[in-house]
């Protein structure tokens, strides 16, 4: 890690609990949650190119296999948070068969349906799911009855450093690369030996594993899930935090997720101004920022060089 | 010993237009071979066939004697078929040597050897200098070799190149020229050029092949061909350019 902001946000990171109340800490455990969402859903959309306006349904996959297993069948969150990950992932390649046919807009609506889908079957499933009332899926616990904020904090940072780590893994692996060349090219990627049906499969299990853990955290670290948590907003919020952020950036995706995530809360004061100030937030940043916010700092304080690195959808037609 | 590559009775339709109709073609081991054409002659579709972007209606296509048609056109690299573009496209967020990796590990390599080769490769075509700068950065004419380099990586036994001097200027055609010759005879491939620059194909290719409103009109050698009454009938116009 030779970035000095990478630096900063792990120092950061870890100092936090000493400088941050309580419930500051548990808007930000939040928000660290979401980031592991958006760092799936980056790997699908950022690196691969696959829009999904659904990626919430994922969690909320995750967020109930997650807690019917451990409230209905006694697993521990050891394991049942893990399944949950595999649970989605397993959807997002059933998912993403479907989904190899279509591209751009197609994609995007078929995605979106999946999700308002996912959020409708969790609210009519009474029996299962607890309808609109939800489910008390058990708290992460470590010594106390209750857990401390800044246990929760400190557990999400590890997953998502983890998280984290094998999403910049990925992006550097041959599977990454040939992501790259899917999105950008896909007529050159099968030329040069790429199967673009496969790639896109794995990055949309991949991304849908992501997703699931997130979900299967969230459940836990809250304490309460329904349906409404994982609707069309949660996904159009993910989205934007991935756009925000930075799109193709594994680091913009967790600061573009812990900025909206600090920034809703901080903005709960003003409920009916929020959404206005939000779209408006993102209209500027797609407007001149398109790189996003990380790719800004990358840009003004610890290089010269130009960033060409900017996402676009230069998608070949043909040869 | 068979052709690298065989195209009999090649017949493509798209809608109403017959692109190509009952073409012919062989190449033998180690030739380099042009196709010519005027604009919509059907070189780039015969391209596209071989390289299975394109399912042709009749006809069939062997590469060292095995039947091409079956495989998909992301199989065709590890098979040893690699093919450039007319225009090339780059990848965003992959350095130059990222772009050339692609090929190599795709291609069939693994690992270390592929990040070796890959540089090898950059190597061969005076890229090293760039081989961690984005290729966005480079002039068009660079940006060309990065996509020769990216189809080389992966070795390949038949080398396809679509208009390789489009947009390039005189020096940097004859540039071009020389490389495809020396990567001829250092990597011992076979080469088919589309080209509509027909001078290059002349100092370059051993045979060549002419298309015209999708029908082979004749084949030889560049001198053959460049007298052949068919080639100067389908050229009017370009005649001179022929001729010269």
């Amino acid at each position: 890690m030779r970035n000095p902001w990478a630096w900063s946000l792990a120092l950061g990171a870890v100092l936090l609990p000493a400088v941050v109340p309580g419930y500051g800490l548990y808007v930000l455990t939040l928000g660290l949650i979401f980031a592991a969402a958006a760092i799936g859903l980056n790997l699908l959309t950022g690196q691969a190119g696959q829009v999904s306006m659904g990626h919430a349904g994922f969690m909320g996959i995750g967020a109930y296999t997650s807690a019917l297993l451990s409230l209905r069948f006694a697993f521990p969150l050891a394991l049942s948070i893990p399944l949950a990950a595999v649970g989605a992932a397993v959807v997002g390649l059933a998912l993403g068969v479907p989904a190899l046919r279509l591209s751009g807009p197609y994609l995007a609506v078929a995605t979106l349906g999946f999700g308002t889908f996912v959020s409708q079957f969790l609210l009519k499933w009474e029996s299962l799911t607890g309808g609109y009332m939800g489910l008390k899926p058990h708290r992460l616990l470590w010594t106390s009855a209750i857990p401390e904020d800044w246990q929760l904090y400190y557990f999400t940072v590890a997953i998502l450093a983890g998280l984290s780590w094998l999403a910049l893994r990925v992006e550097r692996s041959r599977l990454g690369r040939a992501m790259v060349a899917v999105r950008d090219a896909e007529w050159v990627a099968q030329a040069s030996g790429i199967d673009p049906v496969r790639t896109k499969l794995a990055a949309f299990a991949l991304s849908a594993g992501y997703a699931g853990l997130a979900g299967a955290l969230q459940a836990h670290v809250v304490g309460f899930i329904s349906p409404s948590d994982f609707s069309l907003q949660a996904s159009i919020f993910l989205l934007s935090a991935v756009v925000i952020g930075g799109l193709a950036s594994v680091p913009g995706a967790v600061v573009g997720a812990v900025a909206l995530t600090v920034g809703f809360q901080a903005l709960s004061g003003v409920r009916d101004l929020r959404s206005i100030l939000y779209g408006g937030a993102m209209v500027l940043v797609v407007m001149f920022f398109p790189g996003g916010l990380w790719r800004l700092r990358l840009n003004g304080l610890f290089t010269r060089k130009p960033v060409a690195v900017v996402w676009r959808r230069s998608r070949a037609t043909g040869p | 010993m068979p052709p690298v590559l065989e195209v009999r009775d090649l017949r493509v339709r798209f809608g109403g237009v017959t692109a190509l109709d009952g073409v012919n073609l062989a190449v033998a081991p180690g030739e380099v071979a042009g196709i010519i054409g005027p604009n919509g002659a059907g070189k780039t579709t015969l391209l596209n066939v071989v390289s299975r972007f394109v399912t042709p209606a009749q006809g069939t296509v062997y590469f060292a004697g095995q039947p091409l048609l079956r495989y998909k056109s992301h199989q065709l690299a590890r098979l040893g078929i690699g093919r450039t573009f007319q225009i090339p496209r780059m990848l965003v967020g992959l350095s130059v040597l990222d772009h050339v990796l692609v090929g190599a590990e795709h291609g069939g390599l693994s690992g270390p050897r592929a990040r070796q080769t890959a540089r090898e490769t950059l190597e061969q075509l005076n890229l090293s200098a760039v081989a961690d700068v984005s290729p966005l950065a480079l002039p068009a004419p660079l940006q060309k070799r990065v996509d020769l380099a990216r189809a080389l990586a992966g070795r390949p036994r038949l080398l396809l190149l679509d208009e390789p001097a489009a947009g390039l200027a005189g020096e940097e055609r004859t540039a071009l020229g020389e490389l495809v010759r020396s990567l001829q005879v250092r990597l011992g491939c076979t080469v088919v050029v589309v080209e509509h620059d027909v001078e290059l194909v002349s100092r370059v290719c051993d045979r060549v092949f002419v298309l015209n409103f999708g029908r082979l009109i004749a084949e030889g050698t560049p001198q053959e061909v460049r007298r052949h009454p068919a080639v100067l009938e389908a050229y009017l116009g370009e005649a001179e350019h022929v001729g010269a």
